[in-house]
């Protein structure tokens, strides 16, 4: 089990080694410059200025020497300084991370709260009206943009109940209640791909599994459906909707770039936003390292999670 | 000799003119067409006959766990009481714990997610209310009477830690459990090893001498039937087509069928070149099943009387699905063996 769980996070670190490698090229492979964009509109900007502040932000060294500041920053937990304001990185995504990491955990909830209950639905009643309505539903759900989904939601309760959200961000702490209003349709609109995909999922393992040997012969044992369903065949077809679960925070996390848009929400998805059309390069790095981040990390708790629902896959360090 | 109906010895299970059929994409298929049999307290019951027979599909009628399939005529009786059509409640208190099935594959018969453990204690808890260190105890004691070494620290393996034979007897201490009075065995040994599946037997036999459980034995092999079974019910396409008792039935077969099933077992004095003998050709698709004799296609004795129905007839002491049981033919054949 250590050597399982040791395994799956050097992967893990090695992916998001990678992944700061190809951010820190590619973003240099976009075109403007950033000096010139903090410069352009100062009426009589000589060259000295230009080579100045190039050099102030380091930008006037060679490539390598600038990913060597970066790797010799990053292992010591230092993302840089943002070249829009000279503060601290780490500092803004901190800032920036309580918004997001609400709206990506509400999405992920509503999720799973309405995926989980719809998929186990279709699967016991498949075949029925109430699962073709089911498929036909998740289909959309999955092929609708999440940012076009949130301006349908935003137009049609305007149009029928001549309700738009609130465009004010309040933190949680502040007032709970106003900051749930503004963070509903947005976390809707990121969770609703998430919801469709659990559901398709769930609904197809658990039906695997229902007609499995095991689940015969609990069954022939005289077995309460609940048990057969949720103890037995539940905890079976969990792997791959965790599976699932894990790829889609990818997908909600990329929603948020538009979506805290959209909504007008301080997140580490504005911030982004931000950043990228300020070509700050400090801070496009540190959020997409900080993103990658988590996103390896959840899919390294869902391979441990694996491990945790099935004992095979626990012991198979242990035999191998 | 039929188990007179509704008298004091009532046979514990009885299956009168079961038909069921399966809904498939193309229509519905009928699996069963009139299948008779009963099995007494204790008895041992072998029920023969290829794959795609009707042996599991009438052990799953039985428990009402046909899946997408449905009894479409006759009758289950349970001590006495019909229970045909029961609902999945009425026949979840039977299930376990008045007939209990042991199925075909030990390697998938067992949640791989739970310790055996977890699934003893499960089983019994259903029809017993005990604590689950009662109702541990209970699971070391059946691992202890199916002959698992160390029951107490094998209740905490998981099912991928032990071999077929030992998930086989797993799989027979979940199916014991709840003392039931019926066990049925769905060809026990079929996915085990030669020498696992002797002990396996052995196993069985053994538990049913000490706990007077009636079995009801699935099975294609007729060495496992002249070993262990008080009677045989010979299936052919879903229909009974001979039953009896075993020396009757292995020593004076009187179905061509029967007789060919007999004459297809490989014997070691058969020399090496000679050709093993088959029935020639295959069992009708159930949705092409004809009218007549269903056998009759691939009979060397079939005449023209074979294309009327054929009943399920008494003949002393035993039911033959045939309109000219050939006495003679039967002793002949016992005869030659005995020749031989």
């Amino acid at each position: 089990m250590l050597l399982y769980a040791g395994r799956r996070l050097t992967y893990g670190l090695l992916v998001l080694a990678l992944v700061a490698v190809l951010v820190f090229l590619i973003i240099r492979l976009i075109p403007g410059d950033v000096v010139r964009l903090q410069l352009a509109d100062a009426p009589g900007v000589t060259q000295a200025q230009i080579d100045q502040r190039t050099a102030e932000l380091g930008l006037d060294e060679p490539i390598l020497t600038q990913f060597g500041h970066f790797v010799g920053g990053l292992l010591h937990g230092d993302l840089g300084t943002s070249f829009e304001d000279g503060r601290p990185v780490t500092t803004k995504i901190l800032e920036r991370l309580p918004a997001t990491l609400e709206l990506g955990l509400l999405a992920i909830l509503f999720g799973v709260l309405l995926g989980v209950p719809f998929g186990m639905l279709s699967a016991i009643r498949h075949h029925s009206i109430t699962d073709n309505v089911m498929r036909f539903l998740a289909v959309i759900g999955m092929s609708l943009p999440n940012f076009w989904l949130a301006l349908l939601l935003i137009t049609f309760l305007a149009l029928w109940f001549g309700w738009s959200p609130p465009l004010v961000y309040v933190s949680p702490t502040e007032d709970l209640g106003q900051n749930l209003v503004h963070m509903l349709l947005p976390a809707i609109a990121l969770g609703a791909a998430t919801m469709a995909s659990i559901a398709r999922m769930l609904r197809s393992s658990l039906l695997e599994v229902l007609g499995s040997n095991f689940i015969r012969t609990i069954r022939s044992r005289g077995a309460s459906e609940r048990v057969v369903v949720l103890k037995h065949a539940g905890r079976s077809s969990m792997i791959p909707v965790f599976t699932v679960l894990g790829l889609q925070v990818g997908h909600i996390l990329g929603g948020t770039v538009i979506l805290e848009r959209i909504f007008a929400i301080p997140g580490m998805g504005s911030l982004i936003f931000e950043a990228v059309g300020q070509r700050d390069y400090p801070v496009i790095l540190g959020c997409v390292i900080f993103y990658g981040a988590i996103f390896i990390l959840v899919n390294v708790v869902v391979d441990l999670l694996y491990a945790v629902i099935d004992p095979r896959i626990r012991y198979e360090g242990a035999t191998a | 000799m039929r188990a007179p109906t509704g008298s004091a010895n009532e046979p514990l299970l009885r299956i009168e003119d079961l038909h069921v059929e399966f809904r498939t994409g193309g229509g519905t298929v009928e699996a069963l067409n009139a299948v008779d049999l009963w099995i007494d307290a204790g008895e041992t019951v072998a029920v023969v006959g290829e794959s795609g027979s009707g042996k599991s599909v009438t052990a799953l009628a039985v428990l009402g766990l046909l899946g997408n399939g449905r009894v479409s005529g006759g009758r289950i009786t349970w001590d006495g009481k019909d229970i045909t059509g029961a609902s999945n409640s009425d026949m979840r208190s039977v299930r376990g714990k008045d007939i209990s099935v042991i199925f075909q594959d030990p390697m998938t018969s067992l949640d791989p997610l739970f310790t055996i453990g977890h699934q003893l204690v499960e089983a019994y808890r259903i029809h017993h209310d005990v604590s689950k260190r009662q109702a541990r105890e209970r699971a070391v004691e059946l691992l202890d009477l199916v002959g698992i070494p160390e029951p107490e620290t094998k209740v905490k393996a998981y099912p991928h830690q032990l071999s077929g034979g030992q998930r086989q007897r797993v799989m027979i201490a979940g199916a014991l459990a709840c003392d039931p009075r019926l066990l049925i065995a769905d060809e026990p040994t079929t996915a085990l090893d030669v020498t696992v599946e002797a002990q396996v037997l052995a196993l069985i036999r053994d538990l049913q001498e000490r706990t007077g459980v009636g079995l009801m034995l699935i099975t294609h092999d007729m060495g496992v039937v002249a070993e262990m079974a008080d009677r045989v019910v010979v299936f052919y396409a879903g229909q009974v087509v001979e039953a009896g008792t075993a020396d009757e039935i292995l020593d004076r077969p009187q179905h061509p069928y029967t007789r060919a099933l007999l004459d297809a077992i490989p014997r070691r004095d058969t020399p090496r070149d000679q050709e093993m003998p088959a029935i020639p050709g295959a069992v009708p698709a159930l949705n092409e099943m004809p009218s007549g004799c269903r056998f009759a296609t691939r009979c060397s004795e079939a005449g023209p009387e074979c294309a009327e129905p054929q009943p399920l007839r008494d003949l002393d002491g035993r039911q033959v699905r045939c309109w000219r049981p050939d006495e003679d033919h039967g002793v002949l054949a016992s005869m030659a063996e005995v020749a031989r």
